[in-house]
């Protein structure tokens, strides 16, 4: 569709162009925040998961208070007894963007609340992000690749999984930045200029505050530096981007508190300081070069180069022996060996984002692009550009980190958006050139925007010059051209263009219809049908969380894993122990130590951390697969990390060795506090007249032991279906227990029958422990 | 493009050195070797900062960092202006005309100095 | 002159009268212990036994109904209109509050009276044992009068208390009384003299809901284009016995009590019929377990509160709704009036301890009023700056303590607009993008490249 617009532009009216181009990112925009919205008209405006919690609470303090005390702001309410500053420990990028949109609005008196503002910032920057990479690729091949990308990163699954309306994280602004940086680098390393420069460094700026993920940018910036000097691609040009970008980008990243001075202290940041002195010696080099004669010029590299670059390593290692320079950290670690997180952290193991990605989420993440997206790589690669290296090497290592980690397909697909849109547009720039007969064009009209192909068609019509876009015509021709002069009849065109059309239309409807099922649950509410349809929303979370919020004095503190720790602190407001932001692996192992030591024990750890309510999430009732049982043994083998004498994992598994809570679970298993709060009084319920009692759905079988009694903490609260219980720490511990033993014979309520093991679409939660 | 001089009785690396520094006195131009000074000036300001910070020691770290980036900052832009005004580089920088260097020369100085002065604290 | 001094000397005259002019002949009390409000309602016979006409008359209440009085009404039998009364408090008695009621045309020599005296009394049934086990029933203890208290001597009287279904576990007894099922009768009593009393305790069950709305705030926000939106905050308390230890989901599940059980699950909010696009939530989201039904005068929303609440548990939300002005908004020329409720419908036999209501004008109104059916607390205005406005709109807040369902009533608040003014604000949204095309129409003609300025 794209492909066209620059058929138009060629002619006579610029305008029509830049009309069909504004017209065609304003679609982008619109169509790709409307697919994000499935998770409010099916649910309602909330935050969803469990970072955007604290992202929001972050934000909510920030507008409360101010700029300034919200970088000041120790969170007494976090990691108790430690607490946190939040200021230095978070990225404000996020925060600062919906806060400033929040004030902007405020005065001019539209008053938002700035929930709504947080949930529909994802969406809103999905379509800055369609514009950015619509530029980038605009730079790296042409104005019609550059409208098919970006209304592939429209609507790209991979890309909507996390920036869906209500998910409030640093990726939805992130995506933004680092499309946007790409763009400016590429802009700046084609100019020349100390401008696009400067404006790369302040684009990089904004992304350090935004997202973690700037490391990425700060070595692949200096990897292409790098391949390019190695290819003898070096250019003054690129001397002046880099090295302006480079000292610009390095105080500039210093700016943010949680970054501080890692740039100078970390080997995460070292390469594009080796770069940048190497850069300088090539220009001295080239400086050189023309100057002094060859032998005397291999005298200087010879010698200058090794000498520096041995110094350099040299000194390097001293820094790192010395303390100067952090080595590497071990998520770093990770990214290179999958196998070493799970042997040294088991905290970065269990998080479910952090596994390693599956085939199948490739293809569902990326359909069609997946399999394009190579064309367009080997064709940057057929008519390399200095630029072109850059999309090569960001895809190429994208690909990479995207296949160790599923999270890291996020910035996978900005790469494949825009190769995929070269290779569309490559593509339909030879089998869509009419040059003989305008009828193949017309087959071209089911497109995304329909309307809008409408009018490429009379523009494309009324003009029929072949495509010779001044900016890549000795690149672009000679590659896609090269076959122009070579026959391809007619049919084969059309076939090929209707083809290719469908592969499009197929990629919509696969976009639309993983975005509505896969990506569009809020994971705070449930959802579930009956035998007859209908949909049930199962609203245990907030149901829980709002009890608390009422009903427990203001500074009580929770204790749970840490998956839930943003959620309390965000809908009830209550003190937690650990959380989401997991630094103290040693406080969470005190937590999973206290869930799967025996109650006793579990009694001394809660008494000692001060703990008044502990909060358990159960899933056997209604059959929710992510619930604390099922994510039992990364607790046993995180505790067993710190405190290997007390804790050890093989003791959690039945004879066979297989991780049960059925009848043949061993003792320890069935005596655990996890065990017993997840199960307490569970034995008396019973799905139907000819069902055993205790029979748990998500396992599928009946539990190991029913008769459970506490004695030192009781139950405080249990919602409707179960799915979150809420204990009570006892103050005496050597009161004997109240057995209730009224036993009467439980009858299936309806309640509990409707739900006929059918399972709501349960998605993988994003940061939070595998199940 | 310079002027080459055939140079071929020695082959150290001190004669090179000279070798250039003649080659430059004669062929760049004044414009340029003003430039130059300024350039000779801040890495003489850096060398000094980095006298200090291994005499003295780095504490305050952001001040001296602060401090240490700015000077390699306006060596490196400083440079960047100079082969953007150089006449030889004109072939590589034709949309690139020296008033714009310049303009493009402040405008990433006044985003430099401000940072420096936030970082200063 | 002359004889507006002689009417207001007259008038003092007759105020001056002291008691024992009147005699009170029969009453006939009831008193309904059937929710938490404590609601009595007697209709009292007045004779006046004085030496001329009158035109005033005493009531009396117990000091301990006094202090949680939330709600007095004195009516003569058969007409609608509602008696003016101000505390007496010259002709107090031990233990007891006068209230003179002023009449509204005198009552002869020998002339009889028919007076109804309705008044609500909250948070007066005391929960007892205070704390109870999620199985067990609430019971409460009512402490009152055998007698009905009237500052003048009394003929002939008798009491009733209704009570609700439940066990009754002990009651005073004063002969003549009687119990049956529900109900407790004490009396007739003859010829008791003034101020009299014999405290009674009933001690029953009670499991109505003991739920006391600590805080409703109340906005009624008015739009000249054809809307007034409603938003209410509330904040809930269940003030019956306290639950004591755990609550056990698996018990709650297996009550067969159903609505019988002191836990209160769910409710009915009454709506104006015309109430549409109602929204129930709380801070943090949508309550989903809620119910909407249309009836011919009313939508009646079921509200069911995440979690049911026992005594002591608390819970907040918000409802709002939009109802259409017309209904409410009355105009004539530049005047408006808008005759909304002061407080509305939160459920039965709610108590409400603090009501704020602010009622937002649209901009640029002038000469605003209000009037309210009772006294209320007028707070300074607010200036509230939304969508568009450049001045800001006036609040009006009013606030008030302890009210109870019968303080439901229409306040009207009046002021003049000019009607062209509603068009300021459409003509801002259309000069502001006006002015922006013009910027873009200007900037696109603008060149800002650095090449033509040199060579």
């Amino acid at each position: 569709m794209g492909e066209k617009g620059v058929a138009a532009g060629n002619g006579s009216s610029l305008g029509v162009t830049t009309l069909l181009t504004v017209s065609i990112l304003a679609l982008a925009w619109f169509v790709g925040f409307a697919s994000r919205l499935f998770a409010i008209i099916r649910f309602e405006s909330i935050i969803h998961e469990f970072d955007p919690w604290f992202n929001y609470r972050a934000t909510a303090h920030m507008v409360q208070h101010g700029f300034y005390n919200f970088l000041n702001w120790f969170d007494e309410r976090a990691w108790y007894p430690l607490g946190r500053i939040v200021g230095g420990t978070v990225y404000p990028g996020l925060m600062v963007t919906s806060g400033l949109i929040h004030w902007i609005l405020d005065l001019l008196n539209f008053h938002v609340h700035i929930r709504e503002i947080c949930v529909f910032l994802a969406p809103t920057f999905s379509g800055l992000t369609a514009i950015a990479t619509y530029f980038l690729t605009k730079e790296l091949w042409g104005r019609g690749a550059g409208l098919f990308a970006a209304c592939f990163i429209a609507i790209s699954p991979g890309y909507t999984s996390r920036s869906v309306a209500g998910s409030y994280d640093n990726e939805g602004i992130a995506i933004f930045a680092l499309q946007f940086t790409y763009f400016l680098w590429v802009k700046s390393l084609k100019t020349g200029s100390m401008m696009w420069a400067s404006l790369c460094a302040l684009s990089y700026f904004y992304m350090v505050s935004a997202w973690g993920g700037y490391v990425f940018i700060i070595n692949l910036i200096p990897l292409h530096v790098l391949a390019l000097v190695i290819m003898g691609r070096y250019s003054s040009r690129l001397f002046v981007s880099y090295t302006t970008f480079y000292v610009l980008a390095t105080i500039l990243s210093m700016q943010v508190p949680f970054v501080g001075f890692q740039p100078v202290h970390t080997s995460e940041h070292m390469p594009a300081f080796g770069v940048f002195g190497i850069l300088q010696i090539v220009a001295v080099m080239q400086y050189a070069r023309p100057r002094v004669t060859r032998q005397q010029f291999m005298t200087l590299f010879v010698g200058g180069l090794t000498l520096t670059g041995g110094l350099a390593i040299v000194v390097y290692f001293a820094l790192v022996w010395g303390g100067y320079v952090a080595p590497f950290s071990g998520r770093f670690y990770s990214l290179w060996d999958t196998g070493y997180a799970k042997i040294h952290i088991p905290i970065i193991a269990s998080v479910s984002e952090h596994q390693p990605t599956t085939w199948v989420s490739f293809f569902f993440d990326l359909h069609i692009t997946a399999a394009t997206f190579p064309v367009g790589l080997w064709l940057c690669v057929k008519n390399i550009t200095d630029e072109r290296v850059f999309i090569i090497l960001y895809a190429v290592s994208a690909v990479y980190f995207a296949g160790v980690m599923v999270r890291l397909m996020l910035t996978l697909t900005p790469a494949v958006c825009v190769l995929s849109g070269i290779c569309f547009s490559a593509t339909f720039t030879k089998y869509l050139k009419d040059d003989e007969k305008p009828a193949v064009v017309e087959k071209s009209t089911p497109t995304v925007e329909s309307k809008e192909a409408d009018k490429y068609d009379n523009a494309a019509q009324a003009d029929k010059k072949p495509i010779t876009k001044s900016k890549r015509s000795a690149t672009a021709d000679s590659g896609s051209g090269a076959g122009s002069d070579d026959f391809v009849s007619l049919n084969i065109k059309s076939v090929t263009s209707i083809i290719l059309m469908i592969f499009l239309l197929m990629f919509v409807v696969h976009a639309t219809y993983v975005t509505s099922n896969a990506y569009s649950h809020p994971s705070v509410v449930l959802q579930s049908s009956t035998s007859s349809g209908d949909r049930i929303m199962m609203d245990d979370f907030r149901e829980a969380y709002h009890w608390l919020r009422e009903n427990t004095h203001n500074d009580a503190r929770i204790m749970s894993w840490w998956d839930y720790g943003y959620q309390i602190a965000g809908m009830a407001n209550r003190t937690t122990l650990v959380d989401n932001n997991t630094w103290n692996n040693s406080h969470i192992a005190l937590v999973g130590k206290a869930m799967s030591s025996n109650e006793s024990a579990a009694y001394e750890i809660m008494k000692a951390l001060d703990v008044d309510y502990i909060l358990v999430i159960f899933g056997g009732v209604i059959g929710y697969s992510g619930d604390d049982i099922n994510k039992f043994l990364w607790m046993v083998r995180i505790a067993e990390g710190e405190h290997p004498k007390e804790i050890r994992e093989v003791n959690y598994f039945t004879e066979s060795g297989e991780y049960s809570v059925g009848a043949q679970a061993s003792e320890t298993m069935l005596n655990c506090l996890m065990y017993k709060m997840s199960y307490y009084r569970f034995g008396e319920t019973r799905f139907g007249y000819n069902q055993q009692g205790g029979f748990d759905r998500t396992r599928g079988y009946v539990i190991g032991k029913k008769d459970i009694t506490l004695e030192y903490i009781e139950e405080a609260y249990t919602t409707e279906n179960w799915l979150v219980r809420i204990y009570k720490l006892k103050d005496l511990p050597n009161r004997p227990a109240i057995k209730t033993n009224k036993r009467q014979i439980p009858s299936s309520t309806k309640r509990v029958s409707k739900g006929k093991n059918k399972k709501g679409i349960i998605r993988q939660p994003k940061k939070a422990t595998t199940a | 493009m310079s002027s080459r001089q055939p140079v071929t009785a020695k082959q150290n690396v001190v004669a090179v050195l000279f070798n250039l520094f003649d080659d430059y006195k004669k062929t760049t131009s004044s414009k340029l070797k003003i430039i130059d000074a300024y350039m000779f000036y801040i890495l003489i300001t850096g060398i000094a900062q980095f006298a200090y910070c291994c005499l003295v020691g780095t504490f305050p770290f952001n001040s001296f960092l602060s401090g240490f980036i700015s000077t390699v900052s306006s060596f490196v832009l400083a440079s960047c202006l100079r082969i953007q005004v150089n006449d030889e580089n004109k072939s590589e920088f034709s949309h690139i005309s020296p008033e714009r260097a310049f303009a493009d020369f402040i405008f990433a100085h006044a985003i430099l100095h401000l940072v420096v002065v936030n970082f200063l604290g | 002159m002359w004889v507006r001094v002689l009417a207001g000397f007259l008038a003092v005259a007759a105020l001056t009268q002291g008691e024992g002019e009147w005699k009170v002949t029969d009453v006939d009390r009831i008193v309904d212990l059937t929710s938490q409000v404590i609601k009595v309602q007697s209709t009292v016979t007045f004779e006046n036994i004085g030496a001329s006409e009158q035109n005033s008359v005493k009531i009396v209440l117990s000091e301990k109904e006094d202090a949680h009085l939330a709600y007095l009404q004195v009516q003569e039998d058969g007409s609608q209109g509602k008696l003016r009364y101000t505390k007496d408090k010259s002709a107090n008695h031990e233990g007891f509050q006068v209230y003179k009621v002023e009449l509204l045309k005198r009552v002869a020599k020998g002339g009889t009276l028919k007076l109804k005296i309705t008044y609500r009394v909250t948070q007066s049934l005391k929960p007892l044992p205070t704390k109870i086990e999620q199985s067990e029933q609430q019971f409460v203890i009512y402490e009152g009068n055998a007698y009905f208290a009237a500052a003048y001597p009394v003929a002939k009287e008798k009491s009733t208390v209704k009570l609700p279904t439940g066990k009754l576990l002990s009651a005073t007894t004063h002969n003549p009384s009687k119990q049956e099922t529900e109900r407790l009768t004490y009396g007739p009593y003859a010829d008791q003299p003034a101020f009299n009393s014999k405290p009674i305790n009933v001690h029953f069950e009670n499991n109505a809901p003991f739920l006391v709305a600590t805080v409703v705030e109340r906005v009624i926000e008015i739009s000249h284009w054809g809307n007034i939106a409603v938003e209410e905050y509330v904040e809930l308390e269940h003030r019956g016995a306290e639950l004591k230890g755990t609550f056990s989901r698996i018990d709650f599940q297996m009550d067969r009590r159903g609505r019988r059980q002191p836990a209160v699950q769910q409710w009915t909010t009454v709506l104006p019929a015309t109430a549409k696009d109602i929204y129930y939530r709380d801070e943090i989201g949508n309550i989903s377990t809620s119910g909407v039904r249309v009836r011919a005068d009313s939508v009646d929303v079921e509200i069911k509160p995440r979690y049911p609440l026992f005594g002591g548990w608390r819970t907040s939300y918000v409802i709002g709704y939009n109802v259409p002005s017309y209904e409410y908004l009355y105009k004539k020329g530049n005047d408006y009036a808008l005759r909304i409720r002061l407080l509305d419908h939160v459920m039965d036999n709610i108590v409400v301890e603090k009501l704020t209501t602010k009622i937002i004008i649209p901009e640029l109104a002038r000469n605003i009023k209000i009037v309210t059916p009772y006294t209320v607390d007028r707070r300074p205005d607010e200036l509230k700056k939304t969508y568009l406005d450049v001045s800001g709109r006036t609040v009006l807040v009013v606030q008030k303590d302890n009210l109870v369902n019968d303080h439901i009533q229409t306040m009207t608040v009046s002021y003049e607009f000019t009607d062209w003014h509603m068009l300021y604000e459409p003509l801002y949204a259309v000069g502001f993008f006006l002015a922006f095309f013009l910027f873009v129409i200007f900037y696109v003609r603008l060149d800002f490249s650095m090449k033509t300025t040199n060579q």
